[in-house]
């Protein structure tokens, strides 16, 4: 039993040295580039841009392999992941007990909070106040999100859509009387939809975000080794304070 | 009539095409996925919409499904009815003895707690209807309310039995005056049709609700674009008459005028003032546009802002004073406060004149353009409409305008209206799935209008009928006839398309299909069995079609 340990874990250590160098790997990366700062398209040059995707870059320098990533729609996402249509998948994923089941995680790049965005005219409204009384709630289909908000108000009262920017409108149209989103998402649409909608309540269930792959896959291992040394160095600190100054 | 073909042996009865018995054969391939699979199940259990007190709701409809039918049917068999819809008299009081028979067992015998709480909860308002349970989390009554239709159950419920049961034995007998018949007739259909219309079309029921979700959107929207399409038609031809581009460009001119004048309305002075280090606090309903000039640093000093909103200008100018993140504000000069610095004056139309300005502007504009198109190839104004608005819509794709009009349309509409307009996102759906496929139906009945030969117009005039008479009695009938096989066509594609207006929020077979395949990461079963679904439907609607077509198609004589 004893040899047994000794030769996992020489195999494990052999494989974690051997897995940091991807050998200029081209991967294929799905991600929903409908959801901003994580991931967007820039309305100027059309490229894909954002935190995941700087992130990305930052750990494939560090383990050699070249990330491609591609827009696509979040519901389907895990499923063209498990058709091997993508190598991973990088759009702000929370890291869930049911989808570890069937994809494997790397650990944990950032723990985001969810919040619930409001009309200006509803600032100030609590957690109770939202629950009570019949208030409506908007988010995407399939996120933890999604669960949060039927946590809160009960499935008949949530509206869900494909993006967030139809939820957005929505909300702005007075359909739904609030959104639950990311915090790291709601200081972008507070920007973008200025004048009109606020952050009403923060710091809901935190949500640890991950990178996905397909079960067994060992690029895990190579991306965690990546990912602790962008984490050590201080690029991440560097590019969350670029994106979320505040 | 006899038929002198002989008759043949075989399947010939079921008048099935050769691909419908191969999906026939295999259907109990699929139901034995069905019941074996628990991924299956699930997926269809999910998909279709069982929820909650299913199975008692389930049986509950059957049977006033069935009731109610057999209450319609003397009403239907003792008028005028076509040759095809011909009964002994027997059937009808048959009808009527099953009809009191069924619903007296479901009045007094039945539980009706369930169908109540699925069909009457949720026509409550969760927010305010004290009789609305609000705890659970599909509708549901409180005790009070169950108590309350108990009451009205045993109050009306022998009056009810009692007066269709006697009404339609009276118009059975005839014995009464012809008028006074027709008016019990009416009576029973407006009261029992009327009932079972809602029970198929609008109730809520919890045994299949995204089934049925699918199947009315795509029956409310045949039925509306079939009507638009049909106005539509009838707009494309209509012949111009020499007065007509006069008055509709004296309409064009008046309106652009009324643009004009709200154009020239006073506007409003704006200042920003403050410092540029912090977030700017804005007022909410002010024009967005001024936003992105604040954002984008496109005002005098050109640097980019980032912004703040702000309920009204008071809690504007206490952010601008107590918040240190917030350096300035951006608000009417009228507000100004002493000794503020001023980074930046401006002046707008506000949105309440330049939103009238501009939709008076473009009707009139447009309203001249088609009376000068109008004008030029001797056509109707309303013509040239119709054949633009077909050319409009036949070009936008389907999903297009429905995000379209489910989303900013409405949220126009109902800011304009102030909250009077706002329809619930199905309808907004059924909406836009009736705007675009009208353009369609328009082109179909067009078609079937040319079909009808010339002359039978000339000899309808000639025996002095006016146009509309014209229209109604001999081009019409023989139109519609040409059209159904077409008309069909569409209806199966609405059914279709009404996977569409999961993206508006609206839950129907695909949005739960969607839902349910992104909490159960199943990669085959959610997709194959909405796919299985959407085939029985458009197959099921397909025969009801063929069968119609050889009701209305005329036997040929000999």
């Amino acid at each position: 039993m004893k040899r047994f340990i000794i030769a996992a874990t020489l195999m494990l250590f052999a494989g974690w040295v051997h897995a940091a160098d991807l050998g200029g790997k081209v991967l294929r990366i799905g991600s929903d580039t409908t959801y901003p700062p994580m991931e967007m398209v820039d309305e100027k040059t059309g490229e894909i841009i954002g935190f995941d995707v700087d992130l990305v870059d930052a750990i494939c320098e560090r383990i050699n392999c070249v990330p491609q990533f591609v827009t696509t729609a979040w519901d389907g996402i895990f499923a063209a992941l498990q058709q091997s249509e993508f190598d991973m998948v990088v759009s702000g994923v929370s890291i869930t007990p049911e989808r570890d089941k069937q994809m494997d995680f790397s650990d944990p790049y950032l723990v985001v909070s969810q919040a619930i965005m409001v009309r200006v005219d509803d600032e100030g409204m609590t957690l109770d106040g939202m629950k009570g009384a019949g208030r409506k709630l908007a988010s995407q289909t399939g996120t933890t999100n999604a669960q949060l908000a039927e946590e809160l108000v009960g499935r008949n009262n949530v509206a869900l859509f494909d993006t967030f920017a139809a939820a957005v409108q929505a909300l702005r149209n007075g359909d739904v009387d609030g959104l639950v989103i990311d915090g790291t998402s709601a200081a972008a649409y507070e920007q973008q939809f200025a004048g009109e909608l606020v952050v009403g309540i923060r710091g809901l269930n935190s949500d640890p975000l991950g990178l996905v792959f397909r079960e067994g896959d060992g690029m895990v291992d190579a991306f965690n080794t990546g990912l602790a040394q962008v984490k050590a160095d201080g690029t991440l600190d560097k590019l969350v304070l670029k994106y979320w100054s505040e | 009539m006899t038929d002198p073909s002989p008759r043949r042996i075989g399947l010939e009865w079921l008048q099935l095409r050769a691909s419908n018995l191969v999906l026939l054969a295999s259907a109990p391939f699929f139901i034995y996925l069905f019941a074996t699979s628990t991924n299956y199940s699930r997926s269809l259990a999910f998909i279709v919409g069982v929820e909650e007190g299913a199975a008692e709701v389930f049986q509950t409809f059957l049977v006033l499904l069935l009731g109610l039918l057999s209450g319609l049917i003397p009403i239907l068999l003792t008028r005028k009815s076509p040759s095809w819809l011909s009964y002994p008299r027997e059937v009808s009081w048959f009808g009527l003895v099953l009809h009191l028979l069924l619903m007296s067992w479901l009045l007094t015998r039945w539980d009706l707690a369930p169908f109540w709480d699925s069909v009457i909860g949720d026509l409550l308002d969760a927010r305010s209807n004290p009789f609305r349970d609000p705890k659970v989390n599909y509708p549901a009554l409180t005790p009070e309310g169950q108590a309350w239709m108990q009451g009205w159950l045993e109050i009306l419920r022998w009056p009810y039995l009692l007066g269709t049961t006697l009404l339609g034995a009276v118009a059975l007998t005839k014995k009464l005056p012809e008028r006074i018949n027709r008016w019990i007739w009416r009576l029973l259909l407006i009261f029992q049709g009327g009932s079972l219309l809602f029970l198929i079309l609008v109730a809520r029921l919890s045994f299949a609700t995204g089934l049925l979700l699918t199947l009315r959107a795509a029956i409310f929207a045949y039925v509306a674009s079939a009507i638009l399409g049909l106005v539509l038609a009838g707009m494309l031809s209509l012949q111009p008459n020499p007065n007509i581009y006069r008055r509709y460009g004296v309409i064009a001119g008046l309106l652009l005028g009324i643009g004009l004048i709200f154009s020239q309305m006073p506007q409003a002075q704006y200042v920003l003032i403050g410092t540029i280090e912090g977030r700017a606090a804005f007022i909410k309903d002010t024009p967005q546009r001024l936003a992105d000039t604040l954002r984008y640093g496109e005002f005098d000093n050109g640097v980019e802002m980032q912004i703040r909103a702000a309920r009204d200008v008071e809690q504007a100018l206490k952010l601008y004073a107590e918040d240190k993140r917030i350096s300035a504000a951006f608000i009417p000069e009228s507000a100004l406060p002493a000794k503020a610095p001023i980074l930046w004056r401006t002046e707008f139309l506000a949105d309440e004149y330049r939103t009238p300005s501009m939709v008076f502007g473009v009707f009139g504009f447009l309203l001249g353009l088609l009376t000068f198109g109008g004008w030029q190839h001797r056509m109707h104004p309303l013509a040239v409409f119709a054949e633009f608005y077909i050319d409009i819509l036949r070009g936008i794709p389907m999903l297009v305008i429905i995000l379209y009009v489910g989303l900013p349309l409405s949220g126009a509409v109902k800011q304009a209206t102030d909250g009077f307009i706002d329809l619930p996102n199905m309808i907004r759906g059924v909406f836009a799935i009736c705007l675009g496929y009208s353009a369609y139906m328009a082109e179909i009945f067009r078609a079937g209008i040319e079909a009808v030969p010339k002359g039978q117009v000339e000899a309808a005039r000639t025996l002095g009928l006016d146009r509309w008479q014209t229209a109604r009695l001999v081009i019409l009938p023989q139109a519609l006839r040409i059209v159904i096989p077409p008309l069909g066509n569409e209806f199966i594609a609405m059914l279709k398309d009404t996977a569409l207006l999961s993206i508006l929020s609206v839950r129907d077979s695909t949005q739960r299909m969607r839902e349910f395949q992104a909490s159960s990461f199943l990669p085959f079963a959610p997709f194959n069995t909405a796919a299985i679904l959407y085939v029985v439907l458009t197959l099921a609607a397909a025969s009801l079609l063929k069968w119609l077509e050889r009701r209305t198609t005329p036997i040929p004589k000999k």
